[in-house]
């Protein structure tokens, strides 16, 4: 005789919506987003902590949500890339990245995306050797990295030009 | 992954009641055990979820910089005061894993996670570290990454943490508390070698939890650098790395102090060796004899002996290009 | 008139793969999906006594659990040979005959008791959750009778194959006899090893497979759909129309997706049985011997040249490792026969059979590994020649396509040199080992040859013009990252004097028009003058339909001609023919990479700090693709060259790193800024457009180019990849 196994209920908010959901405590939020909410822009590149294709934002910091049970997402705020734009209305980044071609396959992009969300957001991080390293917890088999952080230098640059005039892609070496 | 009892804890109290309960485990960032559990090596019947306990505080008391361990990885290393009191620790902190890790990494967790040896990480190769007695596949010649110092017949997997390298060299101690009971331990102390029982990795018992580590505020602690050594330029475990920190008066060795991770199955660090280099200024000869010292016990296979290498490497960096 | 050919336009795909709207195999949702998960043999050979079940069984969720004992009669699994022969198991079977007429039975998983190699799947699970999936999987237990096993090539004791023909070349040539030692000549006689590389695209494989009555659709992750579909349609004994194979987005390949392999159809098979749909997808650990890998080579290079320089004698000899079941092998002399040409000529590959998983193409198969050996040969010739690697270089430029006794329809080979020379700040005159220093770091400058043939294959594309929407490309090929989608509407844009956003391109459906897969970099000669040929094809229909000519299109006026003529929607084909048998001339890209590093000693450690690669790869239709095509590639040489190294246990025969911490490829942080400049006319005796694939060349030549600049840097030659801190610290042995 088969066992339920041992479930939880999850409330958080995810992209701005409420969401409350009944999952197996053993599900990880990457299972969540993809089985039960139907949000597969976050991937699943290798379960394990070693790629980064799954990174989302929970409560404002990028965190890789392979590693995470959903049921500690309770009362957090997740943010996946369905919440960061749409083809109509891209985000910075987004068109960034199309721009820089940063992307071939596009599957490491989602979590690629979050991560410069981060990156963006963090004024320590100035110089092009600090945003690689920055970045280096999302691979990218494809190999673009350059365009990545030619497309976060310059959104860094344009939000930094945003609070101050003389700031340009070029403050950036 | 076998399934559990998911618990959640509201005070430390709470939850060493919890963990008091048999095959209990705390999760707080869940960066180890969450993959371990996944790949079968960790199968506990019950998790208690920590990560609401009031353990996340970085505060400077009198000579002590004292860290929570809930505080994040990413706290921590950004915090200004540790980088001003230890600069090692927010680099040793930067050097792992990725970002993303380190804001849901918690201290107390760097310090208990598992080594990264793959025959531990499978449930299907032998282990004497996961399964006591099933074998040790990296001594049958596959132990190109294993350690060098600290090891036995039994283990010969590395210690993974870079933050324990450098709390070792900053004379750190863990506070820990059981039920009602608190105790302070330095870490040196805290990691057990693998001898004969590598499954019992430190001095953590059943139903303990770390609730702190203290940094002692010193003027050589302010000096600590870390240098890490791997085969790509970032997000991977060190094959060699190096914490000192340096103090010299008139261009001699006043006060030292220098760990090795990536060599040992446990943090390495040889006080005694280190009294070579106290009183004299810092000569290339004088470095050789302390690398000499401190490495005398490794035993080296030709697949690992590079790491012996690395590591005199590193120290003779860290030592040359510090001011003295 | 071209309007968007050579435009660096962004890609048209890109708005679905920044949102996330791009839909992946495993990314498809059908209702009551089941998931399966596959349980690995722990041994490398050996023979199953008994698995046990009973545990898992009694997991919460699960559906079914098939092994070799159930899985033949319930899920009608078999190892056909016929079915095998279309599988990456069949691949270089014909190259293989001459030197063993009676293949290796046939190897499917969970079709009878036999391990063949580490990691072979011996068992399936299948749940209603994946957690459940998950716990059951660990919890099968096969008991294994083990054998002995190795994967390591010994020389000397091994028995080897000699194979015949592969990729279009002979793989034992020899020619001429070799020169006289006495004679005044430089030597350089080494041997080169390249380790075994796993391709781990960041999409691990996967695949849905959903029924309809008696026909079913895969959802999967593949470089072919036609290929795929005729795999999966002959493994279910149904006829091709049966089946329909889709994938429209693929996460990468890099030729872990170019042939098929057993879940693509197992997927299909359990879906069947249990009258669900079924999604399959590999765990990362499967990734590393479940999709193939590049082998593991050894190389013995010698060349012989005249104190001038001018090469006398070139041997090339590979050992190379196939699978106790499989074909394929790395065909690492191609290089040595299409670029250099000497009088004495000997071009061989030795294969041997080792247990492990089958090894398949892998980002410029055979050229890769087969150029590390040869480009660092003539950097070792330079240096003992006492001249420049670049002017030696250029005294090889070969003439014509000696091997085949062809001409190049083009070769700008010559000006790859230069330009790449002239960007980068190549040094003239004798490069002097360890001259150059930075505090704690060794600089030191590499270069190589890169080359890469250009084949192209029929192919067919449909064009839809629609009184009401865009116009619709549709063809079956598949977008793996390259930028198929986008280079596919440049070209229908400009035929049809349209905009690229008048266009959608459709693709990785195997109900559209028939195309070959994407590998070997022959999708884009093989699909854009289809493509061409279909928009022709549309504008005569249109013309035919309206009764008057076309002049001045646009979408607009394309759409009201088709309003006017009383027609909602108007189709056209065109097709591509590929190469013809008998060409006259042959068609090859060319390039040469320029590369700075900086090697910290005491550290061990490498770090390329400039890259700069001039190819020649006819018209580049894009060149913001392109160049990334191009750094990709160059990336994966870099991985090659520093860190990538699939390692097994000595005596256990299994690999020890199968998944991406302990299996390193270059991080951000490890890859520098790259140049790429592509100097190329068009090739208008390939095709009307002039256009070549460049999927590949980026990487042969790159691993040589940094081990010569490591040697340059300290004087250290490493022959031995990679080059770890490892082998910088004891000094290159």
């Amino acid at each position: 005789m088969h066992n339920t196994p041992p479930s939880m209920t999850v409330t958080a908010t995810v992209n701005g919506q409420p969401v409350a959901i009944t999952v197996d405590v053993r599900r990880t939020l990457l299972d969540l987003l993809r089985e039960d909410l139907g949000l597969t822009g976050t991937k699943k590149g290798c379960d394990h902590g070693q790629c980064g294709a799954c990174t989302v934002f929970v409560d404002g910091r990028r965190v890789l949500s392979c590693l995470k049970l959903a049921v500690t997402t309770s009362g957090q705020a997740v943010t996946t890339v369905e919440g960061l734009g749409t083809p109509d209305v891209l985000h910075p980044l987004q068109e960034a990245f199309m721009r820089y071609d940063a992307f071939q396959c596009g599957y490491c992009t989602s979590g690629q995306l979050m991560s410069a969300l981060a990156v963006v957001a963090d004024e320590s991080l100035t110089t092009r050797d600090q945003i690689r390293e920055a970045m280096s917890g999302n691979l990218c088999r494809c190999g673009a990295y350059q365009g990545i952080v030619e497309a976060i230098i310059e959104v860094k640059a344009r939000s930094h030009a945003a609070g101050s005039e003389d700031a340009t892609p070029d403050a950036i070496v | 992954m076998r399934s559990f009892e998911f618990l959640q804890a509201h005070s430390v109290e709470e939850a060493l009641a919890l963990l008091a309960l048999p095959s209990t485990k705390a999760l707080a960032g869940g960066t180890t055990l969450v993959d371990l559990m996944k790949l079968g090596v960790e199968a506990p019947a019950r998790l208690v979820d920590i990560q609401a306990l009031p353990l996340t505080e970085i505060a400077v008391t009198g000579e002590t910089l004292r860290i929570g361990a809930l505080a994040s990885n990413s706290a921590v290393a950004a915090d200004p005061s540790v980088r001003r009191l230890c600069p090692a620790l927010c680099d040793a902190l930067l050097s792992g894993a990725s970002g993303q890790i380190r804001n849901a990494a918690t201290m107390g967790g760097n310090l208990l996670q598992r080594t990264r040896c793959p025959f531990f990480r499978s449930h299907d190769w032998p282990c004497n570290k996961r399964e006591p007695g099933s074998g040790c596949p990296a001594h049958e010649g596959a132990d190109a990454h294993h350690a060098v110092l600290g090891t036995s017949d039994a283990c010969l997997a590395v210690h993974p943490s870079d933050l324990a390298v450098a709390l070792l060299a900053l004379d750190a101690e863990i506070g820990i508390r059981a039920g009602h009971a608190a105790r302070q331990v330095s870490l040196a102390a805290f990691y057990r070698l693998p001898g004969e029982t590598p499954h019992l990795e430190t001095i953590i018992g059943a139903g303990e939890l770390i609730t702190h580590i203290d940094v002692p505020i010193t003027p050589l602690a302010a000096t600590s650098r870390y240098l890490k050594l791997r085969g790509r330029a970032s997000y991977e475990f060190a094959s060699a790395s190096v914490a000192t920190a340096l103090h010299c008066e008139n261009g001699r060795v006043v006060e030292l102090a220098v760990a090795l991770g990536g060599l040992g199955t446990v943090p390495w660090r040889d006080r005694q060796a280190e009294t070579l280099l106290i009183g004299g200024p810092l000569s290339e000869a004088v470095i050789n004899r302390f690398c000499d010292a401190l490495l005398a016990p490794a035993r080296a296979s030709a697949a690992n002996a590079y790491k012996l290498a690395l590591a005199r490497g590193a120290i003779r960096r860290m030592l040359e290009s510090a001011s003295c | 008139m071209l309007k968007q050919i050579g435009i660096a336009q962004n890609r048209v795909d890109g708005p679905m793969k920044v949102t996330g709207e791009a839909a992946y195999a495993a990314d498809r949702r059908p209702g009551g999906q089941l998931y399966a998960l596959a349980v690995r043999s722990p041994v490398a050979a050996g023979t199953i006594t008994r698995i046990e079940t009973a545990a898992a069984k009694s997991v919460a969720g699960i559906v079914a659990i098939y092994t070799h004992a159930n899985a033949p009669a319930a899920l009608d699994w078999h190892a056909d040979p016929a079915v095998m022969a279309l599988s990456g198991e069949g691949l270089g079977r014909q190259a293989l005959e001459a030197a063993e007429p009676e293949a290796p039975p046939p190897y499917l998983p969970m079709t009878g008791p036999d391990i063949v190699f580490a990691g072979q799947w011996i068992a399936v699970v299948v749940a209603t959750s994946l957690e459940a999936a998950r716990e059951a999987s660990l919890l099968v237990k096969p008991i294994i009778e083990p054998h002995e096993a190795s994967v390591e090539i010994d020389a000397r004791n091994d028995r080897f194959l000699e194979p015949g023909f592969f990729f279009a070349a002979d793989m034992q040539v020899q020619r001429g006899a070799w020169p006289d030692t006495a004679a005044k000549q430089q030597i350089v006689s080494e041997t080169y090893r390249t380790p075994m590389q796993n391709h781990h695209p960041m999409e691990p494989s996967a695949t849905v497979a959903v029924w309809d009555g008696d026909a079913v659709t895969v959802f999967d992750s593949t470089q072919g759909v036609m290929a795929t579909r005729e795999y999966v349609a002959r493994s279910l004994k149904l006829p091709l129309d049966k089946v329909r194979v889709i994938s429209a987005f693929v996460g990468g390949g890099f030729g872990g997706k170019n042939q098929t392999w057993p879940h693509q159809a197992l997927a299909a098979h359990i879906a069947r049985a249990l009258g669900r749909p079924v999604r399959l997808q590999l765990t990362r650990a499967d990734m590393a011997v479940a999709s193939g890998h590049r082998s593991q080579t050894e190389q013995d290079v010698a060349l012989q040249a005249a104190s001038d320089g001018s090469l006398t004698a070139l041997r090339h000899v590979s050992r190379v490792p196939t699978s106790l079941h499989g074909n394929f092998f790395e065909p690492s002399g191609l290089n040595s026969l299409m670029l250099y040409e000497a009088a004495a000529l000997g071009v061989r590959h030795h294969v041997v059979r080792k247990a492990f998983a089958t090894p398949t193409p892998f980002r410029a198969p055979g050229e890769t590994p087969g150029s590390f050996a040869v480009e660092s040969a003539v950097d070792e010739l330079a240096h003992a020649l006492a001249q420049n690697p670049l002017d030696l270089r250029q005294r090889y430029i070969p003439s014509r396509d000696h091997y085949h006794d062809r001409d190049w329809s083009s070769n700008n080979l010559l000006e790859c040199y230069r330009r790449g020379a002239e960007a980068f700040g190549w040094p003239e005159g004798v490069i002097v080992p360890r001259a150059r220093r930075d505090g704690h770091e060794l600089i030191g400058v590499g270069m190589a040859t890169t080359a890469y043939p250009a084949p192209a294959l029929p192919a067919i594309v449909r064009l839809r013009l629609r009184v009401e929407g865009k116009l619709q490309v549709e063809t079956s090929a598949t977008d793996i990252g390259t930028g198929m989608y986008t280079i596919l509407a440049q070209t229908v844009a400009d035929e049809l004097s349209l905009p690229v956003e008048a266009i959608e391109v459709r693709l990785g459906d195997s109900n559209f028009p028939h195309a070959p897969t994407a590998g070997r970099s022959k999708s884009t000669a093989s699909l854009l003058p289809a493509a061409q040929h279909a928009a022709r094809a549309l504008l005569q229909r249109l013309a035919a339909a309206v009764r008057e000519p076309l002049s001045e299109l646009s979408n607009v006026a394309l759409q009201d001609r088709l309003k006017a003529a009383g027609l909602a929607e108007l189709e056209a084909e065109g097709s591509s023919t590929g190469l013809q048998v008998g060409q006259q001339v042959s068609f090859y890209s060319f390039g040469a990479h320029f590369i700075e590093v900086r090697v910290d000693e005491a550290l061990g450690r490498v770090s390329v700090t400039r890259v700069v690669s001039a190819l020649d790869c006819g018209r580049i239709v894009n060149p913001k693709t392109a160049t990334s095509q191009i750094r990709g590639g160059i990336i994966f040489g870099i991985g090659m060259a520093l860190m990538e190294d699939a390692a097994f246990h000595p005596t256990r025969a299994r690999m020890i790193n199968d998944n991406l911490a302990d299996y390193a490829i270059p991080v951000n942080a490890d890859i520098p800024e790259i140049d790429v400049i592509f100097v190329g006319e068009p090739d208008n005796r390939f095709n009307e457009l002039g256009v070549r694939g460049l999927g590949e060349i980026g990487v042969p030549g790159t691993a040589a180019a940094i081990a010569n600049a490591v040697f340059a840097a300290t004087g250290q030659r490493v022959r031995n990849l990679p080059i770890t801190p490892s082998a910088i610290v004891r000094g290159g042995e």
